[in-house]
């Protein structure tokens, strides 16, 4: 899903206007994005202070 | 599967949000270990991309505009976030420190992950003021 998709859908479920599968969705999507990021500093072993 | 159905008595968005949370929580600890003067370019690129996905997101889902905060780190102002060092995570860090007057909204893990960003905002910082004053460009 892309930044995009992503905040459109964020934006849904804070609307009140998304389906609880798109609710799920979102927060699927959503935490991926964020392990994604966990994943790239866990990466970066020899730039931590 | 009934996604409609929630367990623990919470909804689908209390548990969505609660893994967020602690999502956010964690990476937050992780960034405050992050030293930015011993990445590259590239990295700090994919880095602030990365950070700006997970704003944009809390952002919206907060219902809350990106810049409408402006700056404003703990009482700082936006002068030690420009320059070149600050200029290559760009918007990224304009965004992070335009969302931290906004964490309560969330919750936690948004704090701890803000807090995160304040470390390495901080540590640009450092580096900027490390670096030689450069002459303005001329035409």
């Amino acid at each position: 899903m892309t930044k995009e998709e992503l905040i459109a859908l964020a934006t849904k479920v804070k609307e009140g206007k998304a389906t609880a599968e798109e609710t799920n969705l979102f927060f699927k999507e959503f935490k991926e994005k964020i392990d994604d990021l966990s994943q790239y500093l866990s990466s970066l072993k020899d730039k931590k202070i | 599967m009934n996604l409609e159905t929630p367990g623990a008595g919470q909804t689908p968005e209390e548990m969505g949000v609660k893994k967020i949370e602690t999502g956010l929580n964690e990476v937050g600890k992780q960034l405050e270990q992050v030293d930015p003067s011993k990445m590259t370019p590239e990295e700090l690129k994919v880095l602030g991309a990365q950070i700006e996905v997970i704003f944009a997101t809390i952002a919206a889902y907060a219902g809350m505009k990106m810049f409408e905060f402006g700056f404003g780190l703990a009482g700082g102002d936006s002068s030690h976030v420009t320059g070149d060092i600050a200029v290559r995570l760009g918007k990224v860090l304009e965004s992070a420190l335009g969302i931290i007057g906004g964490t309560a909204v969330v919750g936690v893990g948004v704090a701890s992950f803000c807090d995160g960003i304040r470390k390495l905002v901080k540590n640009l910082s450092k580096i900027q003021a490390q670096k030689p004053p450069t002459s303005k460009p001329t035409e």
